[in-house]
């Protein structure tokens, strides 16, 4: 019957473990026929048959507006057809998304060279002389049938990847929601407010931060940064958070503080192969003495403007945590007056420049910090001055008012 | 004679090594960025060829910049030696890296000092840094 589907086979040979469908188009049935035995004494059982444009529309879903695609492996296309020819027909299927890629062969008699151009640019594959040679037909059938077995190789491989990295997306976005939902509130009290700033570099960041009101007027205040970017130093950082709301609030003295996380760090990874270790910088506010003890365990040193501009540096302490046993751990106490800022940061302010970071970030405190202005908009302003758009590293800035 | 043993990737900021004699003891010399993403295959490649020798001087003088990975990997390294019961020292000039080294407190765990023959003098006048090899 002209211009119908007239046969589908689902037959798979074994022979040739083939499983690729191929379109004939041929206004002649005949031909389809002939076709048709050479292809299945070769081992090619799933065919299609069309005998006009519109059939090949219609089997191909060319007008249907959703870009949904019958499963097609090989066109072969005589170039003479009713109402259109081959090359307008060619490039009716390649007008589709799905069948860009798709090879097409086109049987064709002529020998006009300018044809032949016209029909590659159309996106023609390949040609077969008509009168149809068996072994030249076949030997062209396999060749672009291996070339769309590529394609329909690369398009699973990225398929797959794409997959991948949807799912890694997720988990990675999911990952960052649960380290930030163990960030702290800000703290807004009479005699002191706290708030931080928070950027990571990555999905999930190596700096982690937390506050804690010890009893009687303390607060414990700590900053790390793990080394390292991203997943590993993020699961380092959150497994040291777990254990800091215990010994911040259980172990007051800043010493004690930091050698017991030194302890945690070398039991946790004593057979590493790597260097894992991360700084910190842990600052105890007592509001009611007035009085700041802190240990800086090589961290960027925090920043302390006094109530009449005075400024201190905080960096006495020890090694990193987690890099060696039994650390001698030192600390600093002294007493404050008045209105006083304290601003303790990582090293991926200033964009990363470790040296400059603090000298750069104390200028700023000096010169742009006025009287009655908000910890809020001072946090702000640091941030816009001193943490790029695209940072290299996780930026994490804390900002401590005492009043 | 010097031996380069790694470059980076063309298209990251790269870091050099270059592994020789001073004496009786090994010089690391780094170059570049000893950074995050640098690291790994530089460290292998440095333990791949470090010889006995009675102790070993990192110079990072033409180092333009080193992060946390980088001094995680010093120290890395110096554990490897601890059983060999030499020495280490970091030749670092006045200036912005070793400012990094002091602010990370590394002054502490290596001795640092400003040339190859102030380090040899080092070495072989006794004195120790504040803790040694075996301690790491």
């Amino acid at each position: 019957m002209r211009g119908v589907l007239v046969r589908i086979s689902h037959l798979m040979s074994i022979r040739q473990g083939v499983r690729m469908r191929l379109l004939l188009v041929d206004e002649s049935w005949i031909k389809l026929r002939s076709l048709e035995t050479m292809l299945r004494k070769a081992g090619y059982h799933d065919l299609l048959f069309a005998q006009n444009p519109s059939s090949v529309c219609e089997l191909l879903k060319l007008d249907e507006q959703a870009q949904v695609a019958a499963r097609i492996d090989l066109i072969i296309l005589d170039y003479t057809l009713p109402h259109m020819n081959g090359i307008e027909m060619c490039r009716r299927i390649r007008s589709h998304a799905c069948y860009r890629e798709i090879p097409i062969i086109m049987m064709t008699g002529m020998r006009n060279e300018s044809v032949l151009q016209e029909a590659f640019e159309a996106g023609v594959t390949d040609f077969v002389r008509k009168p149809v040679r068996k072994v030249e037909f076949l030997a062209r059938v396999r060749a672009a049938l291996r070339l769309q077995e590529n394609i329909n190789k690369h398009y699973k491989a990225r398929e797959k990847l794409e997959k991948m990295v949807s799912e890694h997306e997720y988990q990675l976005a999911l990952a960052k929601k649960v380290q930030m939902s163990v960030l702290n509130e800000p703290i807004e009290q009479e005699q002191i407010a706290i708030q931080a700033r928070y950027v990571p570099s990555e999905h999930l960041s190596g700096d982690m931060y937390c506050w804690y009101e010890i009893g009687n007027g303390c607060y414990g205040i700590m900053l790390i940064d793990v080394v390292g970017h991203g997943v590993s130093a993020s699961l380092v950082s959150m497994s040291v958070r777990a254990l800091l709301r215990g010994l911040i609030t259980r172990v007051t003295d800043p010493v004690h503080v930091m050698q017991e996380l030194n302890r945690h760090m070398l039991h946790i990874f004593k057979d590493n192969d790597i260097s894992i270790y991360f700084t910190a910088l842990y600052v105890v506010i007592d509001v009611q003495a007035r009085k700041i003890e802190y240990v800086n365990a090589g961290h960027p040193p925090g920043i302390v403007r006094g109530s009449k501009g005075e400024m201190r540096y905080l960096s006495t302490g020890c090694l990193p945590i987690g890099l060696l046993p039994d650390i001698q751990v030192e600390k600093e106490v002294f007493s404050y007056e008045g209105e006083t800022l304290i601003a303790m940061f990582s090293d991926g302010l200033a964009n990363g420049n470790t040296v400059l970071a603090p000298d750069s970030i104390a200028s700023f405190m000096i010169q742009r910090s006025k009287a009655g202005q908000s910890l809020d908009c001072w946090l702000n302003e640091i941030m816009q001055t001193h943490a790029t758009e695209e940072a290299k590293d996780d930026i994490c800035l804390i900002g401590i008012h005492l009043r | 004679m010097a031996i380069r043993v790694f470059e980076g990737a063309a298209e990251k900021p790269d870091v050099q090594v270059e592994v020789g004699m001073v004496g009786n003891y090994q010089k690391i010399e780094f170059s570049g960025q000893l950074i995050y993403g640098q690291t790994e295959k530089a460290k292998q490649i440095i333990l791949d060829n470090i010889r006995e020798a009675k102790g070993y001087f990192f110079d990072v003088r033409n180092l333009s910049s080193i992060d946390s990975t980088g001094l995680g990997m010093l120290v890395t390294i110096a554990r490897r030696l601890k059983n060999t019961d030499s020495r280490i020292a970091v030749i670092v000039e006045e200036g912005m890296m070793k400012e990094i080294f002091t602010m990370a407190k590394f002054h502490l765990i290596f001795s640092m000092v400003s040339s190859e023959a102030e380090g040899v003098r080092l070495f072989e006048g006794g004195s120790r840094p504040n803790l040694t090899l075996d301690e790491y």
